[in-house]
């Protein structure tokens, strides 16, 4: 075990120049990957706010009684989807239509009496916010008794779902575009940098080392790679979030399970991608040679 | 402790690298392989540690036959077996003893071992004061010196030399075959691959000759490379 720590140290400080630049792809390709991750995660960020927003107003008759709002406010919540309702008076909606209004509140001195219903509000549950559902919603209050009408904005639920819809999708795709992509780089670059110490690789299973003893060094410094190359686009991505949050506010970094997710992949990254390419090297060197050797007899043999 | 079955090597499937080759080397013997370049001696030879196969045929080493050998098997076959070729193949960026130690190392040796074993190799080929050297500042001579000593350091049964003194001059390829026959007295058995016939000495060992991947009377090989026949 020693030797193969040894080993490992030897092979990462003697190619200096090869590790930066492996370093330095795998940084970039997980770089990749994490803008798409933040990206995600700002995507959903603004999917939730804006499906926070969905509120359903079911208005109600001018002239409906204490008692019967009451017995809609049940009734309501016990619809499937319904988190929470609130009644909302006649005046209250006054009040919070001027506060809307702001300095232009003067404009419904028009009005000699108020023209706004009473209604109530009505919070749905996150997982009801779709159009299906709340088209059914909506149409159960209406059949109650005292209801003059529900609205809940269902054109725009249908726009925001569509778009959703498509972003994911996009999102989806270009999320496993990013991850092969990934894989693939890593592989490779890990690929290149065991590839280039073939005739270390090719004496060492002369003299009889293990697989084990050839390979593990190699898988140690890939995940080393892996995780060096995720923690420092960690670093630079934080940078760059800092500074584009300063123009455009509201963007978030990863939170902290997601950056761990992160490093973790990085490193499984590293690790995934030298056993496999390693593996697929010395079998490639085996393969080589026997072919070389052949094929070296023969052209002696027929000149 | 080696033995050839009637094995052939097949390479695109027509062509023979070696034809049907039934040998057998037994233990402390000095055994020269003589042919022209092409003749398969580079491929019977690998064949002895493994890194070709036969295509039709068995070769037995010690325990373990090329028909039913696992690759996690191999590692175990090569400790016994020491080998050293023509372009040493030894390691650039380590110095003389590290690259002796090197095979100590990878197949596991004690650790307390290590460095007595390493510097008894180093003596016995005569190269340890410069242990401290890389390969870059040795003769050719003296980087097979500690090629062999690599080999040795395991204590094979037999040492496989592939053409062991073609970038040696002549100096150090008298050095090299004394070193090897010096060795060969002590009981491990050399075979050695060669095209430089002058290198035989008839009194020591046993000669096999090779044409075509055939195994021939040495004695042909001989007369036809002397007679009009290019040595290389």
């Amino acid at each position: 075990m020693i030797y193969i720590l040894q080993e490992t140290f030897k092979g990462f400080f003697k190619n200096k120049s090869m590790n930066l630049i492996t370093i330095g792809i795998i940084t970039i390709s997980i770089f990749i990957f994490g803008l798409f991750i933040i990206g995600t995660v700002n995507l959903l960020n603004v999917i939730t706010n804006a499906e926070d927003r969905v509120k359903m107003v079911a208005y109600l008759k001018e002239d409906i009684t204490e008692e019967q709002i009451k017995n809609l406010e049940n009734k309501i919540s016990t619809i499937l989807g319904v988190q929470t309702t609130e009644y909302i008076s006649k005046e209250q909606a006054l009040e919070d239509f001027k506060k809307d209004l702001k300095e232009n509140s003067n404009l419904l001195s028009a009005f000699e009496t108020n023209p706004l219903p009473p209604s109530i509000k009505i919070n749905i549950s996150m997982a009801f916010k779709t159009p299906e559902n709340l088209k059914e919603i909506s149409e159960k209050i209406k059949i109650f008794d005292g209801i003059d009408d529900v609205d809940y904005g269902a054109e725009w639920i249908n726009e925001l779902d569509r778009m959703v819809k498509i972003l994911f999708l996009i999102d989806v795709i270009l999320g496993i575009i990013i991850v092969f992509a990934s894989i693939f780089i890593v592989f490779n670059t890990i690929r290149l940098t065991v590839l280039s110490r073939k005739e270390q690789i090719d004496i060492m299973d002369i003299i009889g080392a293990t697989e084990t003893y050839i390979e593990t060094p190699y898988i140690i410094e890939g995940t080393i790679y892996g995780f060096f190359g995720s923690f420092l686009s960690t670093i630079i991505l934080y940078i760059l979030v800092e500074f584009i949050s300063k123009k455009i506010p509201n963007i978030i970094f990863m939170n902290k399970n997601a950056l761990f997710f992160f490093l973790f992949f990085g490193t499984l990254l590293g690790l995934i991608g030298s056993i496999l390419s390693v593996k697929q090297c010395i079998f490639e060197i085996r393969e080589i040679k026997k072919d070389d050797n052949l094929k070296r007899t023969l052209k002696k043999r027929s000149a | 402790m080696i033995e050839f079955r009637n094995v052939s090597k097949y390479y695109k499937n027509d062509w023979l690298a070696l034809n049907r080759i039934n040998l057998k080397f037994d233990k402390g013997q000095f055994y020269y392989l003589i042919g022209r370049s092409g003749a398969g001696k580079s491929t019977l030879l690998k064949m002895i540690y493994m890194e070709i196969f036969p295509s039709e045929g068995e070769i037995i080493v010690e325990n373990f036959s090329s028909k039913t050998i696992k690759q996690n098997e191999i590692p175990l076959l090569r400790k016994r077996i020491g080998v050293i070729f023509q372009d040493f193949k030894l390691l650039k960026d380590r110095n003389v003893y590290d690259n002796v130690a090197f095979a100590l190392q990878v197949t596991g040796e004690k650790y307390q071992n290590i460095r007595k074993k390493t510097l008894e190799a180093l003596s016995l080929v005569k190269i340890s004061h410069k242990r401290n050297s890389f390969p870059y500042q040795l003769s050719g001579g003296e980087q097979q010196k500690v090629a062999i000593a690599r080999a040795l350091v395991k204590e094979p049964f037999i040492l496989i030399a592939d053409e062991p003194t073609g970038n040696v001059d002549p100096e150090g390829t008298r050095e090299i075959m004394d070193i090897l026959f010096d060795i060969n007295t002590k009981g491990t058995a050399i075979l050695m691959a060669t095209h430089d016939y002058s290198l035989i000495k008839k009194s020591i060992g046993k000669i096999i000759g090779l044409r075509e991947g055939k195994i021939v009377n040495p004695e042909d090989i001989f007369k036809l490379d002397f007679s009009g026949g290019s040595k290389e």
